[in-house]
């Protein structure tokens, strides 16, 4: 017998398990008459009242008060929608009561009880939330594993973008390509932020695709845009080391980086919430639009600076983005510089004659070169269909032909994670010696072909963080692919269309949006 | 039904509630009897209330008749209580095992 068969049949059971319609008849009845009546008429949406509107009346009517009490209750809502959604109704009014008894102590002091306030709901704010019925308590190692993955997934973006993007302008160097044909090679770098987006939502392997709510695909594209805007920062203001662009310190990249995040986060989050819905090429629209505007606003705002100092007024700001994204001489304007001397910001270097366009332009397109990329990265992991049904035959990992002894042994895996990252150190040290001396950097600025970043590879610790982020990305990957790939079948099922181990559900149960989507 | 996970924590909230089964805790009284902040405590009587060994209820009285809203109340079941005294012994027996060879090492 179940500790819920073993209740008294009066029903007191406040713990309902598939909501409130589980809930005995007269449960209902035994919560507070007020709080029963302000229950919205299906009773189904608790934190509508409660938790979009944090000052609504406490259970027995009086209005709640301070500021303090209703950061606290706002603290308390949003910990509730963080609970399964049988329990969040439940909870927020428990710990609404405990904080009203914590307020009218009268054996509390002030400071006492603002003290109780802060932890109480401070403590059910911050604490992770119990889980699901049947799942498994979230271990501290996997609490911190969820933190830190994303984290070191935005690291290994940004360096990647910014790698590919490097290995754009080795091409114009090289290759002395034409506008057109610089858009095909950006397109092709392009594409592989986009591929390389696909892997990842899909967690390495094709079909592992957790289902998305309008709610949490916005969710992720703003913590996916956020954590790449973090670590673009950190990049460029790195990359800088040896000072090889002449507008490359904080003033210049904090607007750019800002702009970027706020307005590709935005737009991820209109594509996202649009491709739920059922709406994917809209939502893809919507996005490269939003996600295009988002990059030339970042342009102009990281080369403001630069501009003034230039004397470059802003009548060309709008050509800025495009002009930073292929091989220089295309337009030129500003000032005219005769004589070839160069000595803005920290570049001090003598060449050809040039225009101020030149600098300003080289200099941005070091900054809006890996955002375009990781805007593709963005953009498309936001756009990704919510729930995808693919054939056993490609839910397999890139090395499935290797014999099973080599395939299956973990250290192969850990191989792999350490030829990649020695492979990344390497490209990254080839990419930091393309980028020449400082005399060199002037004629490079000028025709758009400037490396630029990976300066922090100098030094070793730098070499060392960027090979072990490289070789336990690749390493944590495959082990999660190698996993999926020989999970039972039925596992692989549920996880690939719940998100959760336990929870049963079939490819066949798509719902009516997802359908419209997978065709 | 599985039990739950013991834990310290866990422990502490099923020996507080214990002390006298019969006796209903609102969340409040177990944080002060458990030393658990109530990030910890209240996830740990959901596991507790899911897995039979606690029940709670809704204080049954009038907010407005009170001037507070209703808190809720948590007691041991039957069968937790059964659980609980045993997860309490084992865990007894354990740490006596453990201090045994120290408290034998003093005295020498």
């Amino acid at each position: 017998m179940t500790g819920r068969d073993a209740l008294p049949p009066d029903g007191r059971d406040a713990l309902p398990r598939h909501g409130r319609d589980a809930l005995p008849p007269d449960s209902r009845d035994a919560l507070p008459r007020h709080s029963r009546d302000a229950l919205p008429p299906n009773g189904r949406d608790p934190l509508a009242r409660h938790g979009r509107d944090p000052l609504a009346r406490d259970g027995c009517g009086r209005q709640a008060r301070g500021g303090l009490d209703r950061l606290a209750r706002a603290g308390l809502a949003s910990a509730a929608r963080r609970w399964p959604a049988d329990l969040s109704e439940i909870m927020l009014r428990e710990w609404a009561a405990e904080l009203d008894a914590i307020r009218d102590d009268p054996a509390l002091g002030r400071l006492a009880r603002v003290r109780r306030t802060i932890s109480f709901a401070g403590s059910i704010a911050l604490s992770p939330a119990v889980e699901e019925e049947g799942a498994e308590p979230a271990t501290w190692p996997d609490r911190a594993a969820s933190l830190t993955r994303p984290a070191a997934l935005a690291a290994g973006v940004t360096l990647l973008a910014a790698a590919l993007f490097d290995a754009v302008h080795l091409a114009y160097q090289h290759a002395r390509l034409s506008p057109a044909g610089a858009i095909g090679v950006l397109a092709v770098a392009a594409f592989v932020m986009v591929a390389l987006a696909a892997r990842t939502r899909t967690g390495g392997v094709a079909g592992a695709v957790q289902p998305r709510t309008e709610a949490t695909a916005a969710g992720d594209a703003v913590r996916t845009t956020a954590l790449l805007g973090v670590a673009m920062f950190a990049f460029l203001l790195a990359g800088n080391q040896v000072a090889v662009m002449p507008f490359m310190g904080w003033i210049d990249i904090l607007p750019a980086v800002a702009t970027w995040t706020v307005l590709t986060a935005a737009s991820a989050v209109v594509a996202a919430r649009l491709t739920a819905a059922g709406r994917r090429g809209l939502g893809m629209l919507a996005g490269v639009a939003g996600g295009l505007v988002g990059l030339d606003l970042a342009a102009v705002a990281g080369s403001l600076h630069a501009a003034q100092v230039l004397g470059v007024g802003l009548g060309s700001a709008p050509i800025w983005l495009p002009l930073a994204l292929l091989p220089g001489g295309i337009a030129d304007f500003g000032a005219y510089f005769a004589d070839g001397n160069a000595a803005f910001g920290s570049l001090q270097a003598s060449g050809p004659a040039f225009h101020a366009s030149g600098i300003l332009i080289g200099n941005a397109s070091a900054m809006v070169g890996p955002l375009l990329l990781c805007s593709a990265y963005v953009l498309a992991r936001a756009s990704a269909p919510g729930r995808v049904c693919r054939q056993r035959e490609r839910l397999r990992t890139p090395w499935h032909h290797l014999p099973s002894a080599l395939r299956d042994h973990g250290s192969a895996r850990v191989a792999v994670g350490a030829g990649g990252g020695l492979l990344a150190l390497a490209a990254g040290e080839a990419l930091r010696r393309s980028s020449g001396t400082v005399d060199a950097t002037l004629h490079r600025m000028l025709d758009n072909s400037n490396v630029f970043g990976f300066g922090f590879l100098a030094h070793a610790p730098g070499r060392m963080a960027v090979a072990l982020l490289v070789a336990l990305l690749i390493a944590h990957h495959s082990e999660r692919a190698h996993r999926r790939e020989n999970a039972p079948d039925d596992a692989r099922a549920h996880h690939r269309e719940t998100g959760h181990p336990g929870e049963t559900a079939s490819c066949g149960e798509t719902a009516p949006h997802h359908d419209r989507t997978s065709r | 039904m599985g039990g739950p996970r013991m834990t310290t924590s866990v422990l502490k909230v099923v020996a507080a509630l214990l002390e006298d089964p019969v006796i209903e805790r609102y969340g409040l009284q177990l944080m002060q009897d458990t030393g658990l902040p109530s990030g910890t405590l209240y996830p740990i009587l959901v596991r507790l209330e899911r897995a039979g060994w606690v029940r709670s209820r809704w204080e049954d009285v009038d907010p407005v008749v009170e001037g507070r809203p209703t808190r809720r109340y948590y007691r041991l079941t039957a069968e937790g209580v059964v659980e609980a005294r045993r997860e309490v012994a084992l865990m007894q027996q354990q740490m006596a095992r453990a201090s045994g060879p120290v408290g034998r090492a003093r005295q020498a």
